[in-house]
């Protein structure tokens, strides 16, 4: 069980300061992940387009 | 919890104290009106995004608060966080992105999201911090004198004022009983941005904050209303609210900024709106009879209540009893 999760199952009552902290930490790293996750993928280059042009066989050696 | 007293007049079933729900239950159609308000039932299993709204509500009442406290950003996370955490412990959700940890998740983003907030909680006339107002404004007339309800002499009847000064009520105010109709609520904040003042409220959805999202509150009974109230209550000229949503989905959060804009003109023709329509609520609690407004059946995400209507009457008191649970709403009972 991640710590994440075993915090949460617990009675926040019995929790220290430090556990609140480690629960936003955590939280705070899952959006910056999330956040960085969409930034690459607008940086990702745009697939390129199929032509329509018939492959010459020649050109991959296989004639 | 102290039971609030009843928001019914006495041995009748004419309401005198409204909220924005009760209100646009009442708008959409009388009959769910009357299954909601009247008879007090809501569909079983029903509470997930009730009881979602509500914590994510209050865990960011007390972030806001921290912050007018003038506790930094730390501190007032925690304050949130904690809240979130003590309110949802033992709260079991099936549903797949309304749940406790994405509550917490969404507490946290938020307020990530917003640390720098341009819009700055307004500070009112006794140098308070206006954050978690909850406000219970008397309007001009009530029960009329054919329903046998006596109206309260020397009211000022030529309607509410919206000019700075006017004479309405805080809650902290005692407000006369059964005299006449009153509107109550809660407001987040009051914040100022942009060279204006707004009402704030904050909404969740499951679906994508789509654009166009916020056109939805214009006209709105809810957004009105609080407008309305911060006009005649806190004698401050609003230009409409603040709304920040939030997309609660599996595995993230995501966050949206709109405005549903009020001039005074669209206020007071809320208002005279609001005063036919207590009036038609008024006539139908005198009848005992509501109506369905067979136009609403699939609107508003369905009616809860369609597969009743769409029903038998020899057969509907049966599903009602299998289907739907008593859980009454009361516009009195603190949230």
């Amino acid at each position: 069980m991640s710590d994440l999760a075993e915090l949460f199952s617990r009675d926040p009552m019995t929790y220290q300061t430090q556990d609140i902290d480690t629960i936003i930490a955590r939280l705070r790293e899952a959006r910056a992940n999330f956040n960085l996750a969409g930034k690459t993928e607008k940086l990702k280059p745009a697939a390129k387009k199929a032509t329509g042009e018939k492959v010459d066989l020649s050109d991959l050696g296989l004639e | 919890m102290e039971p609030a007293a009843s928001p019914f007049l006495p041995d009748s079933k004419i309401q005198w104290i409204w909220d924005s729900t009760s209100l646009g239950w009442f708008k959409e159609c009388p009959k769910k009106y009357e299954y909601y308000m009247i008879r007090g039932l809501v569909p079983k299993g029903d509470s997930v995004h009730l009881k979602f709204g509500i914590l994510y509500h209050s865990s960011l009442e007390a972030y806001d608060k921290a912050r007018a406290e003038g506790k930094d950003h730390e501190e007032a996370t925690r304050a949130a966080v904690w809240k979130a955490l003590i309110d949802s412990y033992g709260w079991v959700s099936d549903h797949p992105a309304k749940n406790r940890e994405n509550l917490i998740r969404s507490v946290i983003w938020y307020v990530e999201q917003f640390q720098d907030d341009p819009a700055q909680t307004v500070i009112l006339a006794d140098g308070k911090p206006a954050v978690e107002l909850t406000f219970k404004m008397e309007l001009d007339f009530g029960p009329s004198k054919s329903s046998g309800f006596k109206v309260a002499e020397g009211v000022d009847t030529k309607g509410i004022s919206l000019k700075p000064g006017a004479v309405n009520y805080s809650v902290s105010t005692p407000v006369p009983t059964y005299s006449n109709y009153v509107l109550s609520g809660h407001i987040d904040r009051l914040v100022n941005f942009m060279g204006g003042v707004y009402v704030t409220d904050r909404k969740t959805s499951g679906s994508t904050l789509y654009q166009g999202y916020f056109d939805q509150y214009t006209p709105h009974n809810q957004m009105s209303l609080y407008s309305v109230a911060a006009k005649v209550i806190w004698s401050t000229p609003v230009k409409g609210v603040l709304i920040d949503a939030v997309q609660i989905a599996v595995g993230f959060s995501r966050f949206s900024r709109g405005f549903a804009y009020r001039t005074d003109a669209m206020l007071e023709e809320w208002l005279e709106d609001t005063k036919h329509i207590l009036r038609y609520a008024e006539h139908c609690a005198t009848d005992n009879y509501w109506p369905r407004n067979d136009t609403a059946c699939h609107k508003f995400g369905g009616c809860p209540f369609r597969k009743i209507c769409s029903r038998d009457d020899s057969v509907r008191e049966v599903f009602l009893a299998s289907d739907y649970e008593h859980r009454p709403w009361n516009p009195l009972q603190v949230r």
